[in-house]
């Protein structure tokens, strides 16, 4: 058994210094379609970083008539608290609004004068609410349209924030679904890229296939050095494209710091955290095609 | 003591849709023999070789070796049975990238051998077929009759009781023929049943071994001590 493994292990590395060139060539193709694989992740990360940096922005402000008192107000803020889809309220007093409103109007006199001949506050509490994605706006919106809280609220400005949520869901739809497609198309064609070049590395070695048959190889001892070529091939490949790959963030990280101006972006921080899962799955399913492309194309020369 | 080292038993092979290869084909060879299969080119021939080495499966009929009924034999036992037959064939298949030496072990490695009796074997194969001091040269530094001696050096290393030659002398001189031939009798003479596929006339005159004649995929003759008589 030991003995077997050695002799398949020095033949495949025998097949892969032999035909060098061609190795080249295979491990250059899976590289490749690894790279596009990667591409297609790390648009998804920056589009992922966008979308949360744009939610972060946006909130539906609740406020409330200046006769509910603050009681009612952080009891409704606790009701609120208590939804699956709300991440924070921020709860402002309403001292607060009032003081808002005297700082963002403090170069109109006009405004400011009306305010004092008032002679009390005017303003209600406000309740500034966070969902946990854009998507979930609706339902809170939906919640604080109980009729127990219908007396209680003067306004809520979701309608001005409406619209750009739904632009920005639409548009992140889009990128998720154009992801996809290209992820699709560019997996495909490496499937394709894969089998292909799997199927000309054992043409090459029709020869030895016959002789081995002929001679009374077992049919695992045949394809034993093609599926350890494989796993050269595919190892080799996927510590090349991390290597591409980190090589490419150090490059691109100052750009994407000047287009992503305030957001906080850190691609290798995002792969090192999943480079375990990244690397590994490209591995296994570049490994998996691989092996299964040079299990098809064997085959085929061991029916002599 | 095995009475049959080959045994067909009205032997039909088909190609699809409709081409009869051999038709009712039957003969036994007892172990030890050496018997010639001689005919034009077409008569069926190398189906029979085919048959033998479980490369090609029969339609009809019954294909045993040393007993072993092979006639429907699954595709993972057929290493086994190639293990037990010497096959020499006029292409050689010899591997360009390894030295006569190599394209010998290599044959031994493939089937698990111990390395030690690699180097003991195949030294003494290739001793044998008389190359000896040529052992690490390549397949294209080696005359014809050199490379067909590493090919049979390397059906050899099996120590095979069945020993089958496609036209093994197809592509090779008058001298070189002769060596090949000498090789297969010698062969012969150790105790290993020789099956040779050849239309050479003088071959198989020289011989005066039993002779099985060929024509249209049908046995015309078989005899003791024959001669080419197509």
């Amino acid at each position: 058994m030991f003995l077997s493994l050695a002799r398949v292990s020095k033949l495949a590395l025998q097949q892969f210094h032999r035909n060098l060139w061609l190795s080249i060539a295979t491990i250059s193709l899976l590289m490749l379609s690894l790279l596009s694989i990667n591409l297609i992740i790390v648009l998804g990360a920056v589009g992922q970083a966008a979308k949360l940096a744009v939610q972060d922005k946006i909130d539906v402000s609740v406020y409330f008539k200046s006769k509910v008192d603050n009681e009612q107000v952080e009891e409704i803020r606790a009701d609120l608290l208590k939804l699956n889809e709300v991440s924070a309220v921020e709860y402002i007093p309403k001292e607060g609004s009032l003081a808002r409103f005297k700082e963002r109007h403090k170069d109109d006199p006009v405004i400011l004068e009306s305010l004092q001949e008032l002679n009390e506050n005017p303003f209600g509490a406000t309740l500034a609410v966070k969902a946990k994605d854009s998507e979930q706006y609706p339902r809170i919106i939906a919640f604080l349209e109980d009729a127990k809280y219908e007396d209680l609220i003067e306004e809520k400005n979701f309608d001005d924030h409406e619209f750009v949520i739904k632009k920005i869901n639409a548009l992140m739809r889009n990128i998720r679904t154009f992801g996809l497609t290209v992820a699709s198309i560019f997996g495909l064609i490496a499937i394709l890229v894969v089998i292909n070049t799997v199927r000309v590395a054992v043409y090459t070695h029709r020869g030895e296939i016959g002789v081995m048959r002929l001679v009374g190889a077992s049919n695992w001892f045949i394809r034993g050095p093609f599926l350890f070529e494989a796993l050269i091939f595919s190892f080799t490949a996927t510590v090349l494209t991390a290597a591409v790959v980190y090589l490419g963030f150090n490059f691109a990280q100052p750009y994407l710091n000047n287009l992503f101006e305030g957001i906080k972006l850190s691609l290798t921080s995002y792969y090192n955290s999943n480079a375990a899962t990244i690397f590994g799955l490209q591995f296994l399913a570049i490994f998996f095609l691989t092996a299964v492309s040079s299990f098809f194309a064997v085959r085929r020369y061991l029916k002599v | 003591m095995l009475s049959h080292m080959i045994n067909l038993h009205n032997v039909t092979k088909t190609y699809p849709p409709n081409t009869v290869a051999i038709k009712n084909v039957s003969f036994e060879v007892k172990p030890g023999e050496f018997v010639s299969i001689v005919g034009q080119s077409g008569t069926g021939k190398s189906t029979v070789m085919k048959l033998l080495i479980a490369e090609e499966l029969a339609t009809e009929g019954q294909v045993k070796i040393g007993g072993w009924d092979i006639t429907r034999i699954r595709s993972a036992a057929v290493p086994a049975l190639r293990r037990q037959i010497g096959v020499v064939f006029q292409d050689l298949k010899l591997l360009p990238s390894m030295t006569a030496y190599e394209n010998v072990a290599f044959a031994l490695q493939v089937v698990g051998a111990p390395s030690q009796r690699i180097s003991e074997v195949v030294p003494q194969v290739l001793k044998i077929v008389g190359l000896e001091d040529k052992t690490d040269r390549y397949p294209i530094q080696l005359s014809g009759g050199e490379a067909q001696r590493v090919v049979i050096a390397r059906a050899l290393v099996h120590r095979p009781k069945l020993f089958l030659a496609d036209e093994p002398t197809g592509n090779l001189d008058t001298l070189n023929t002769r060596e090949i031939i000498d090789i297969l009798t010698k062969i012969n003479s150790f105790g290993t049943t020789v099956v040779l596929v050849t239309h050479n006339r003088e071959v198989v005159n020289q011989l005066r071994r039993r002779v099985i004649a060929m024509d249209h995929g049908e046995i015309i003759s078989d005899q003791e001590n024959g001669k080419y008589t197509l």
